[in-house]
């Protein structure tokens, strides 16, 4: 397991001298217990964040999936050659996991929002337009992710929920660019004809600019 | 520009913080002309708004160490595949037994028809043979009543009936939901069991589990780990007071636990909800003095932002 992950001669200089957390993934995919405290520890935010992305941030499931994140992440550290960060990539299982999640409980995501709106931030409250705005884009993009086929769906959840290049998709899935751009382009048009179909949606879109 | 067709760097920076004012203006520019970035922005930043911190969170983050431990525990080598091998073995073990149960049933049967017993008599020693060997048939009520004529045969029920709280009570409480119940937990289990209890919302099985916890193995690392969680769980309940003393216990325990941020994160909770408005400015500066890139400083900056 551990022999997959990148010797410090193997690493790309930039990521060696960026990614402080891969000597300590390095050590947890050798099963050192504090090496994969500290990794968890470490990356435990960014998941939890990112699944609460895609499930919502009062989806009963929440704590269930976050694990399951984690538990994937330990798994999936043996495949990991250092193509990104170990941050991207703990945030790239998180986000495959709650997609995953959130197609086996497709029908209850339906509520989620619902308690989200009622629950959610103390501080700079946004207005209830915004916020209702907000999670119809959400939705909108959830429902069209479970559809696509999963490359599609994954470069396009990278860039639209995380907020990653087309550079960082393709180093952190290993596909070349212009296959991840390919991606994306299929994804964007998907996602253009859901929004004509979807006048009210549209208009929302509209609205906002 | 039709959608698909532009790599969006700057919708991107953007939604990192990362725009010039110069970029701002050329993001402004392209955004006229780029549906593919409108759509980008408008449905990406939808994702970026779902980033806050909840008190919970520290439980959360206590619960994913806790499923990385589990992980460490187990043989990675071994993964599901022995499992499901252990579990053919069962059902063919199940198997085998019920053949031969079916086999001596019928067998049974047949020599029952050949000797021809009267029926009464296998019913009645098949009761008894239940009775003595079922605490539980046992102690379902008696249907023969007090003033029966065959006062003899009584005995036997009443011997059961004596015994059988002794060997039931282990099964009725193993069954039962409180999570109490279960004997001689370790303090691994304890924790769990009630994070488990809390994420099934039973908050007072919670409490209960984590001041088992602590009382039992009052130094042990999940004792201490419990602390940051238990605050959590007191500061969803209203009990800041306690919540703070939960979390104050934590800091106190040692330096540079694990958990230290998050449990600045929850004193800093507690202490806004008690209206002790300069410790909780002392305890934000502290967080974000310690630990500026943990994901509670937003929170922290934009409280001593409006502190009083």
């Amino acid at each position: 397991m551990a022999n997959a992950l990148p010797s410090s001669g193997d690493v790309p200089s930039v990521i060696r001298r960026t990614d402080e957390l891969l000597a300590v993934a390095r050590e947890a995919a050798q099963g050192s217990p504090p090496a994969v405290r500290a990794l968890v520890l470490q990356v435990g935010p960014a998941v939890l964040a990112t699944v609460r992305k895609v499930l919502g941030s009062s989806h009963a499931d929440l704590d269930d999936v976050a694990q399951d994140a984690v538990i994937a992440l330990l798994d999936a550290l043996g495949r990991f050659r250092g193509e990104s960060s170990v941050m991207t990539f703990a945030r790239r299982i998180a986000l495959l996991t709650a997609l995953a999640a959130r197609r086996k409980h497709a029908n209850r995501l339906k509520y989620l929002n619902v308690v989200w709106l009622e629950t959610n931030h103390e501080l700079d409250e946004p207005s209830p337009q915004t916020i209702l705005a907000a999670k119809r884009r959400r939705e909108t993009m959830l429902r069209l992710l479970d559809e696509l086929p999963e490359p599609t769906a994954e470069a396009l959840a990278l860039h639209f929920v995380l907020g990653m290049t087309v550079e960082e998709i393709a180093e952190s899935t290993d596909a070349p660019e212009n296959t991840v751009w390919s991606r994306l382009r299929l994804g964007k048009q998907a996602l253009r004809r859901r929004l004509c179909a979807n006048s009210r949606t549209a208009n929302l879109l509209e609205e906002a600019e | 520009m039709s959608a698909g067709d532009c790599r969006a760097e700057l919708v991107l920076a953007e939604r990192r913080g990362k725009l010039s004012s110069v970029q701002r203006i050329a993001l402004g520019n392209h955004l006229r002309v780029c549906e593919s970035c409108r759509i980008l922005r408008s449905h990406g930043s939808a994702f970026d708004e779902v980033e806050g911190f909840e008190p919970s969170d520290a439980h959360r983050l206590d619960s994913m160490i806790s499923a990385s431990e589990r992980w460490l525990e187990q043989p990675r080598a071994i993964a599901r595949r022995p499992a499901s091998k252990r579990a053919s073995r069962v059902v063919f073990l199940a198997a085998i037994l019920f053949g031969t149960a079916a086999a001596a049933t019928t067998a049974g049967l047949v020599v029952r028809s050949l000797t021809r017993v009267p029926s009464t008599a296998v019913s009645t020693q098949a009761v008894e043979a239940r009775a003595a060997h079922s605490p539980i048939q046992s102690s379902a009520p008696n249907p023969v009543g007090p003033n029966d004529a065959t006062v003899g045969e009584s005995e036997t029920p009443s011997k059961v009936t004596q015994l059988a709280p002794a060997q039931g009570e282990p099964r009725a409480r193993a069954r039962s939901n409180d999570p109490l119940a279960r004997p001689s937990q370790t303090a691994p289990q304890l924790l769990q069991q009630a994070n488990s209890a809390r994420r099934s919302g039973d908050s007072a099985g919670a409490v209960r589990l984590f001041q088992k916890l602590q009382q039992t193995f009052p130094t042990s690392r999940e004792a201490k780990l419990s602390m940051v969680g238990f605050g959590s769980l007191l500061l969803e309940q209203g009990q800041s007071a306690a919540a703070l003393a939960q979390f104050n216990r934590y800091l106190a325990s040692s330096s540079g636990q694990n958990l230290t941020a998050e449990a600045l994160y929850g004193k800093g909770r507690a202490l806004s909800r008690l209206g002790r408005s300069s410790e909780e400015r002392a305890t934000w500066a502290q967080l974000i003095h310690r630990f500026p890139s943990s994901p509670y400083v937003s929170y922290a900056r934009k409280r001593l932002g409006t502190a009083d």
